[in-house]
């Protein structure tokens, strides 16, 4: 389930998450590997990945005030490096990745799915995400809502 | 959101024979929705339904975003009216207050008080006339009682000192929110009312009712790949889907009724539907981004029948920092709840299909958390029997003439709909009501 948005909540709640760019929570290595996983998940296109949206310094703040959530991730980035995963070269990471993905109800999964999870709010939440890859343009000031504009919607 | 109740809604157990009847119907308080709306600004349309009645007093509705057209079509196709929103949002300079600039942050507070708060709509104001003296910081805990069976007084402790004072009224009127005013008349215990101010009938506390509500997302395929819109609008939703459920005949195996909220519709600050689509890498980013316009959102709510058993209560609870007990709540939902999900999630579905949209996974029966529409209501109803209700149509308790009791916890069931436009004409009448008293020198 998408997570219930209260009472028409609305606003950039991601952004104002945003990571600074040091990392709080895990080591270098940890933060090297992190980086890889994210920008295979969303990685860079025509606009930026990611990587390049440092969406790892995002799950990093989150491992650094969620506690639980940061033992988990440690124990599973460890996993993932016994995997040869940082090794791996792009192939060999997107075959990884393929592989538990389609695991589904398997411990792999579980660790694809949570990385694949904080990624997404990470990315949609972010300036490159949201602005450029998006194209969300609103939270500005309008003299006039004109609403939808076309005629044959909703005919 | 600033939706009127209709007969359908006061009207429901006195024809359903479900708990006691509502004190009053739909002619006594439009007086009041009147009066409410020329206050605080409310926009919407024309578009009255017998469940949902209109006022001439709206101001001009927002405009429909392309998702909410197509919603408001397939519903069409599926017999089902979907109106404008109903909001209290001034669309156009009001009482004093700028209009909407659409930005879309509402639920921050608004720079502009284009959006109802009672800060700036209705303590300002009253601030002006002299009259009000606001003490804040101020955590009630009891309401007194004179040996003359009339409330004396407010026992409070300030939030930072905690000191305990006390402050006296000729008239209390208490409208802390439906939980909190329970809590604080359950506490204000006496030889007279051991259970609780005004409570010889043993109801305060009990019939707490909530709704019951689920949200189902999909996606338009007309607009799957174009160009993201600003999609703020006034913050929420800007169509409504009043109940129905009474209209077509035909019998059903529950009572009551639902409706529909579509909040989360259109080009949003973020991607959260993301996770529910399978796979990763370029693929994975290109679904999302397709998928980003075209997002549709339905939000049906139920509503919840009163029992006793849901209830509020203050016994064995720990204290809080002050010494006063804190409340515990016992709640749960029975068959007919059960029953009428069913129904509310065919209903849902129907009308997602009739937009031919792609529907995000969704398991049938899931229900979010109780409380989480924070609609309460009932646990210190009003009825015309002192034996089963706590309060009179104005109000006013049965037991303790000059104690008044103006939130949620007054109504009698809880429909469907959001109740603040109902609590502040409820509450107007009851002021209006207790002015007439004075005068008369009955209270």
């Amino acid at each position: 389930m998408i997570q219930a948005q209260g009472h028409a909540e609305h606003g950039l709640t991601q952004i104002e998450k945003a990571a600074p760019k040091v990392a709080r929570f895990f080591n270098k290595q940890e933060m090297a590997l992190l980086a890889q996983l994210v920008e295979q998940i969303i990685p860079r296109s025509d606009t930026p990945g990611a990587a390049d949206a440092n969406v790892h310094y995002f799950v990093d703040f989150q491992a650094h005030t969620n506690p639980k959530l940061g033992a988990q991730l440690k124990k599973d980035l460890a996993w993932v490096r016994k995997q040869g995963f940082a090794k791996a070269d792009a192939a060999g990471q997107v075959a990884l990745l393929t592989g538990w993905s389609q695991a589904k109800g398997t411990a792999p999964y579980r660790v694809f799915k949570q990385i694949k999870d904080l990624t997404i709010d990470g990315y949609y939440g972010s300036k490159e995400g949201l602005t450029q890859e998006l194209g969300w343009n609103a939270n500005t000031f309008l003299r006039e809502f004109k609403g939808c504009t076309h005629p044959e919607h909703g005919a | 959101m600033a939706l009127r109740y209709s007969d359908v809604d006061f009207g429901g157990p006195a024809k359903d024979g479900w708990e006691i009847p509502w004190p009053i119907r739909y002619k006594d308080i439009a007086p009041y929705y009147d009066k409410v709306e020329q206050e605080i600004g409310v926009c919407g349309g024309d578009d009255d339904q017998d469940s949902l009645p209109g006022s001439k007093y709206h101001l001009p509705p927002a405009a429909l975003r392309c998702g909410e057209k197509f919603l408001q079509a397939a519903a069409r196709r599926q017999g089902i009216s979907v109106v404008n929103q109903r909001r209290a949002v001034v669309t156009k300079p009001h009482n004093g207050h700028n209009p909407c600039h659409y930005c879309g942050a509402c639920g921050r507070g608004c720079d502009v008080s284009a959006f109802f708060n009672s800060t700036d709509y209705l303590l300002d104001p009253a601030e002006k006339t002299g009259k009000l003296k606001i003490i804040d910081n101020a955590v009630v805990a009891r309401i007194l009682l004179g040996d003359n069976g009339l409330a004396t007084g407010v026992q409070y402790f300030d939030r930072y000192t905690k000191q305990e004072r006390v402050i006296r009224g000729k008239r209390i009127i208490l409208g802390a929110s439906c939980v909190d005013s329970t809590r604080i008349l359950l506490n204000s215990k006496s030889a007279k009312y051991p259970t609780g101010i005004g409570n010889s009938s043993g109801v305060i506390g009990s019939y707490l009712c909530e709704q019951v509500r689920f949200h189902m997302y999909g996606f338009v395929p007309d607009l799957m790949g174009t160009k993201a819109l600003n999609d703020d609008g006034i913050g929420g939703e800007h169509i409504y889907m009043p109940r129905f459920n009474h209209r077509d005949g035909k019998k059903r195996d529950y009572l009551r009724g639902y409706g529909s909220q579509f909040w989360g519709i259109g080009a949003q600050p973020g991607a959260a539907y993301a996770k529910q689509l399978d796979g990763f890498g370029l693929e994975f980013k290109k679904a999302v981004k397709r998928r980003y316009p075209a997002l549709v959102a339905m939000h049906p709510y139920g509503e919840t029948l009163p029992r006793k058993e849901n209830r509020i209560t203050v016994e064995g609870t720990p204290l809080d920092r002050y010494g006063v007990p804190t409340l515990r709540i016992e709640y749960n939902i029975g068959d007919n709840e059960k029953k009428m999900i069913a129904e509310m999630y065919d209903m849902a579905e129907g009308v997602m299909r009739a937009a031919k949209a792609e529907i995000l996974p969704f398991e049938r029966g899931w229900l979010d958390n109780f409380g989480s529409a924070i609609h309460e209501h009932g646990t210190c109803r009003m009825g015309e029997d002192p034996r089963r209700s706590a309060l009179n149509g104005f109000n006013q308790m049965h037991d303790v003439k000059n104690l008044f009791v103006v939130d949620g916890s007054a109504f009698t069931t809880a429909s469907e709909k959001n109740p603040t436009l109902t609590i502040l004409a409820l509450a107007w009448r009851s002021t209006d009501y207790l002015a007439e008293e004075m005068r008369k020198g009955n209270i």
